[in-house]
């Protein structure tokens, strides 16, 4: 391995989350001298982000990650709701085989899965140095990006390559110049809650069991802003909230916590979260535009993995953003590794990131689901198929005696003119969610 | 140099936001967050400053977990040696029983002064004027006992005033202020006033071995007397005893209403002389139970009471 010192790393990476820490553990695994730059006093202090992360990708890590990984629960029940204001239509899956290894989905908190998979890189040989604000790059005369500038002391660090993942609204990214629109309406705001809950209260509530845990996902929860709801549960907390388009946020001029508070007070959540007490309150951006909307990759000298790449995927039935990240710091950090190796490490030399991406699933799931966000986000998925599907519903189930049951096809036109539903706007969506989920 | 003077500097990085169990009332650590306090990294840029002028090594010393470590990089980066005892804890974040979160001042102090003595003689022992393990500063005290030193503390300001000599400022009530001088060696209690710990340069950082602290383990000491902690309870205020009322909920209702009132009807006297006037005035409240004796009688027309 090359000597630590500040004056040439092989790798410098900024930012130690999911795709950072992926991409040290990656080049320190090489044999490469990396050093991972965190802005927080600790791996993960910065994040606000708890949730499910499906962790096979973790598998190329640690082969039995499951038995070290701080997991506060694992997820064994699925629940995808739409809602109106007072209805609900769910579809739960619950899968007992998640419950065991190799798992599938589990909550976490960030602050404490950071920390461990920045410890699996440390343990493979990489530096990692807190509380250091990157706070530019730093080119050769050719201009090919050859380090980073901190705010400490002498603070440069230069290496043969930079690797940025200092996450969502990328400031490096920007300044290397890779994002060709940051517009507003790529990014959603994520706003949680996290609420006290005794372990036993939740697994009644909740019919869990030990460490399972559930999913709930919900659609329709946040009115006239595009967006929806979430909740899930941790070992003796509940995470719940809404996650809403910026610009439809902005638009409509409502506080994000009413949003929340709205969601709360929902019939079919509310005496989900009784007696609960409020821990904590924290919201974040979210690079939810997908594909289409991802800054180009590679520079010289320099790569972009994670939030940092908008490398989140929310594509409606899928929401998935950490093994997103750790797949795309693997892969950053492999590239990297054999770029050094090769001895370039221009834009060229380091184009093997791109097709490592695009052979594994992070690529190849966004480019396969790149309709998804326009169509999950789109006024009709979001306002009319909820109301839609929930009348229908109840009008279902509501036996209305002595009248004869009508047929479903009758429901089905009676739903639809209720809320200005068209026979061609049915084919279309539908047509538009067959080639995006086909 | 195991003989040659050194300053020590005495500090206990903590989590300084801790969360507080608002039921239970018990204090949450989460001790990936510790950090020096403010007056702990003014002691410790005031020993770099005195090293500096006088040519002389810092050498920290802690009692604290291994999560100490990463917040002691930081002070191990800017040259300063680090020597840890070991109080090891368990998986964090964790919730502080009352011994623990209150520790005891003497078991410390003892710890610091055992590392002190073995680390070579002391030209000069700093320490924040309290720590954030609710500390009440009661530890630089104790410690300049164990170890025999005069003890300035609540000091604002130290200035280098020549060799192995500072002049201090003392921080004293309703905003005075005391110069002293000190000779080393001394302990010095300083707040978090006037300095700024300087940050570490990133070469320092990133080219520092992995442990940074040379761990020792805690020395056996003798508490006579120490205090024991109950388990704390939540918040109960004392119940406050409330006689029921008196009589039916219809009589209190009557009486609510001034129905049990005898009511006379108003009255006009004059107009009369100053004398009489006050004959009649006093007659009245007589009549009406608000003096205790009858006008005339010692007293009596100056024992108003009030009535309930």
């Amino acid at each position: 391995m090359s000597p630590l010192s500040p004056a040439g790393f092989d790798a410098v990476v900024v930012g130690a989350g999911p795709a950072g820490s992926a991409a040290a553990f990656a080049l320190a695994k090489a044999g490469r001298s990396v050093v991972i730059v965190e802005r927080g006093p600790y791996p993960g202090s910065k994040n606000v982000y708890g949730g499910v992360v499906y962790g096979r990708i973790l598998d190329q890590i640690d082969p039995e990650w499951w038995q070290s990984v701080p997991v506060q629960r694992w997820v064994v029940r699925r629940s995808t709701m739409v809602l109106t204001s007072s209805q609900s239509v769910s579809v739960d899956v619950r899968s007992q085989a998640w419950g065991g290894p190799p798992h599938n989905g589990m909550t976490i908190y960030r602050a404490d899965f950071d920390s461990w998979l920045a410890g699996k890189a440390v343990a493979q040989g990489a530096r990692l140095v807190c509380s250091t604000v990157a706070t530019g790059l730093i080119r050769d005369a050719s201009g090919r990006v050859c380090g980073v500038s901190t705010d400490r002391p002498q603070g440069e660090l230069r290496a043969k390559v930079v690797i940025a993942a200092d996450g969502v609204n990328s400031f490096l990214a920007k300044s290397a110049g890779l994002y060709r629109d940051s517009s507003a309406s790529h990014f959603t705001l994520g706003v949680k809650e996290v609420l006290d809950m005794d372990p036993e209260v939740i697994e009644s509530r909740f019919g869990l069991g030990g460490r399972e845990g559930l999913d709930i996902e919900a659609l329709g929860a946040t009115g006239a802003i595009p967006g929806g709801g979430f909740l899930y549960t941790n070992h003796d907390s509940v995470s719940v909230g809404v996650v809403v388009a910026l610009d439809g946020l902005a638009a409509s001029r409502r506080r994000p916590e009413e949003l929340v508070a709205s969601f709360k007070a929902h019939p079919s959540i509310a005496p989900y979260l009784r007696n609960s007490t409020l821990r904590e309150y924290s919201a974040h951006l979210i690079p939810e535009g997908g594909y289409d909307t991802m800054p180009d990759l590679v520079a010289d000298g320099m790569l972009v993995a994670g939030d940092a790449a908008g490398m989140t995927l929310a594509s409606g039935l899928w929401l998935e953003g950490v093994n997103f990240a750790v797949g795309a710091g693997l892969a950053a950090g492999r590239a990297a590794a054999a770029a050094i190796e090769a001895g370039d490490t221009t834009a060229q030399g380091l184009a093997g990131y791109r097709r490592q991406l695009e052979a594994s699933f992070v690529l190849a799931d966004h480019m396969r689901l790149r309709r998804a966000p326009a169509l999950v986000l789109s006024d009709r998925v979001q306002g009319v198929y909820n109301k839609v599907l929930c009348d229908l519903a109840e009008q279902l189930f509501t036996v209305d005696n002595p009248a004869p049951k009508p047929g479903l096809l009758t429901l089905a036109r009676r739903s639809m003119a209720k809320h200005g539903l068209k026979f061609r706007h049915l084919a279309k969506d539908g047509l538009e969610a067959a080639r995006t989920f086909r | 140099m195991a003989d040659e003077p050194k300053l020590f500097v005495c500090v206990a990085p903590d989590d300084l936001r801790p969360q507080v169990d608002p039921l239970k009332g018990s204090v949450i650590v989460d001790e990936r967050r510790a950090c020096l306090s403010a007056p702990d990294a003014a002691a410790v840029e005031h020993a770099l400053r005195m090293g500096e002028a006088w040519g002389l090594s810092v050498v920290a010393v802690t009692v604290g977990p291994a999560e100490c470590d990463a917040a002691l990089a930081e002070v191990s980066a800017l040259g300063v040696a680090v020597r840890r005892v070991d109080s090891t804890r368990t998986a964090s974040p964790r919730t502080l029983t009352p011994t623990e979160l209150a520790g005891d001042p003497r078991w410390v102090a003892a710890q610091l002064a055992a590392q002190i003595r073995s680390a070579g003689p002391a030209a000069m022992v700093l320490c924040g004027d309290r720590s954030a393990r609710h500390g009440v500063g009661a530890v630089p005290g104790l410690l300049a006992a164990e170890l025999g030193m005069p003890h300035a503390l609540g000091l604002v300001e130290v200035q280098v005033a020549g060799e192995l000599a500072l002049r201090v400022d003392k921080r004293l009530d309703g905003g005075w202020r005391e110069r002293i001088a000190v000779d080393c060696p001394s302990v010095l209690s300083v707040e978090a006033a006037g300095v700024r710990l300087r940050r570490a340069d990133l070469g320092s950082l990133v080219g520092a071995p992995p442990t940074v602290a040379e761990v020792y383990r805690a020395v056996d000491v003798e508490l006579p007397g120490a205090v024991e902690f109950a388990t704390p309870g939540p918040y109960r205020p004392r119940p406050l005893r409330v006689e029921p009322p008196a009589g039916s909920a219809h009589e209190r209702l009557v009486a609510l209403a001034g129905g049990n009132v005898t009511l006379s009807a108003s009255r006009v006297t004059g107009p009369l002389e100053a004398e009489e006037a006050a004959g009649e005035l006093i007659a009245f409240l007589s009549a009406h139970g608000y003096l205790a004796g009858e006008p005339g009688e010692p007293g009596g027309s100056r024992q108003v009471r009030h009535k309930d």
